[in-house]
């Protein structure tokens, strides 16, 4: 229990984020991978794509999670500083003019782990309250 | 429509054969299906005594075999109640391969989108527009077009952060409508270019671009078509604005103006209300002098409902003056009538 907590504080820490400002999620990238955190901006163009390669040139694999999620709800709000249903009609005008796919959506935290594990370009984002694995990496979000 | 239903084949067996790497191949759609009925005069296709023999449908095969290369397929059916101007069958909407020479740079050949403002692309596919279709008056089919059958270059220039700039120039043909709608006339030597600037504020956007091309006359002689477009457009979430400017110089068909403004407000989650107001204009040279007909003035209201992020039901109401009445041939000289009409329309996408 004592080591679930200290675990839960240790990746609360390298989000680089405590108390009421902590972000509901997590945002989680391949253990292999070398960034060591990423701008809220970043994160929003990645997950917009308008950002698409990582600063090693690698191609970046965007996993989202379920649009009717509650994390899916709070990542938008946070990262995009929009409504799910704004990025919705965003991606809409994208597949309609032949411009793009949105990411793939997971539907659960735990697949999102699974797919970024095995994802060493990957990244994703969980509930705060599921602990990721060893073999993903927390990367904090910078303002 | 021998060397669009090739492409179209081609393109199945492409798609067909991609669906092997099923993780690479996408499909998407949408059907938009409406009931409308207009009062005094048919417009747009609606009768008097209403239809609902109203839809739009698409089916949309993406294939991404790599980073670098794309395969795109759209098909497309479109049924406007009594216009003349929509098929009854299924047409190849676009058919066209992509190149990513880069993150910021891409090649595309083949049927594609023209990029013209904010809706000409899209269209009216699914959630795109809170209306059944983007204003008919900026995207007439008889001054533009949905498709390019050509090459288009696009290019994304700026950081994630602050401004960001698209750029897109493109060279091809494409086909116009006619006024009587029995007949096509062609684009060629279409060259433009457009430029959206993306403010730091997501949502808020400026563009501009042009175009000419050669477009044939019944005389033989083409015509030198150049437009130029304007849009601004705001989505911010709980409220959203866009609108637009189109000026077309029709060389010896005279002048044509279009503009639209459009406003909406998200008062609850899953209600919206919207409004519109779009006006054309054409002026043109007659026995010496210059006739500057009202075309169209379009006031409408529209309430959304979002039964779900990919289900919305939309109504509208319209009160249409100019001349686009369909029950009397058209003539500059007649004074604009008054109609109004409602588009009931339920939109799935996925």
């Amino acid at each position: 229990m004592l080591r679930k907590l200290l675990l839960v504080l240790a990746l609360a820490a390298a989000a680089g984020v405590s108390g009421a400002d902590a972000p509901p999620f997590l945002v989680i990238v391949h253990h292999a991978n070398p960034i060591q955190s990423i701008t809220r901006a970043e994160l929003s163009a990645i997950y917009l794509e308008r950002l698409r390669s990582w600063p090693d040139g690698n191609e970046i694999h965007v996993y989202d999670q379920s649009s009717k999620s509650r994390v899916r709800a709070q990542f938008s709000q946070r990262i995009h500083g929009k409504s799910v249903a704004y990025v919705i009609r965003y991606w809409q005008r994208l597949i309609f003019s032949g411009r793009g796919v949105p990411p793939r959506e997971l539907d659960s935290s735990e697949k999102v782990i699974e797919a970024v594990r095995n994802n060493p370009h990957a990244i994703g984002y969980i509930e705060r309250d599921r602990i990721a694995p060893g073999d993903v990496k927390v990367i904090p979000v910078m303002p | 429509m021998n060397i669009a239903r090739r492409i179209l084949v081609a393109t199945i067996g492409v798609v067909v054969s991609a669906s092997l790497h099923a993780q690479r191949v996408s499909l998407h759609g949408y059907v938009n299906q409406a009931y409308a009925v207009s009062d005094e005069h048919p417009i747009f296709g609606i009768p008097t005594d209403g239809t609902t023999d109203y839809r739009d449908l698409a089916l949309q095969f993406r294939y991404d075999q790599d980073r670098k290369n794309t395969f795109v397929l759209q098909l497309r059916h479109q049924r406007l109640g009594t216009s003349a101007a929509t098929p009854d069958d299924v047409e190849l909407d676009w058919a066209f391969y992509q190149r990513n020479v880069s993150d910021r740079f891409a090649l595309k050949l083949g049927r594609i989108p023209l990029p013209l403002g904010i809706f000409n692309e899209a269209d009216g596919a699914a959630m795109t527009s809170p209306f059944f279709r983007p204003p008919h008056e900026l995207y007439d089919r008889q001054y533009t077009s949905k498709t390019l059958e050509g090459i288009l270059l696009s290019s994304s220039l700026g950081d994630a952060a602050g401004w960001s700039f698209d750029v897109d120039g493109y060279f091809g043909q494409w086909a116009l409508d006619r006024w009587n709608r029995d007949l096509e006339l062609d684009a060629r030597n279409a060259i433009g270019a457009q430029v959206w600037a993306n403010s730091p504020l997501p949502g808020v956007r400026a563009g501009a671009g042009a175009y000419r091309c050669d477009v044939e006359s019944p005389a033989g002689v083409p015509n030198d078509y150049l437009m130029l477009h304007a849009s601004v457009e705001a989505d911010l979430d709980r409220w959203r604005f866009a609108s637009e400017y189109l000026r077309g110089n029709l060389d010896t068909y005279g002048r044509y103006r279009a503009w639209y403004v459009q406003a909406g407000l998200q008062v609850t989650e899953q209600v919206s209300v919207h409004a519109r107001g779009a006006v054309a204009r054409i002026e043109t040279p007659i026995n010496g002098h210059s006739l500057d007909a009202p075309l169209s003035e379009d006031l409408a209201i529209s309430l959304n409902y979002a039964i779900h992020p990919a289900l919305l039901l939309k109504l509208e109401g319209h009160t249409n003056d100019g001349l686009l009445r369909e029950d009397v041939p058209r003539n500059l000289y007649d004074s604009p009538s008054r109609t109004r009409y409602l588009i009931a329309s339920v939109v799935a996408s996925f």
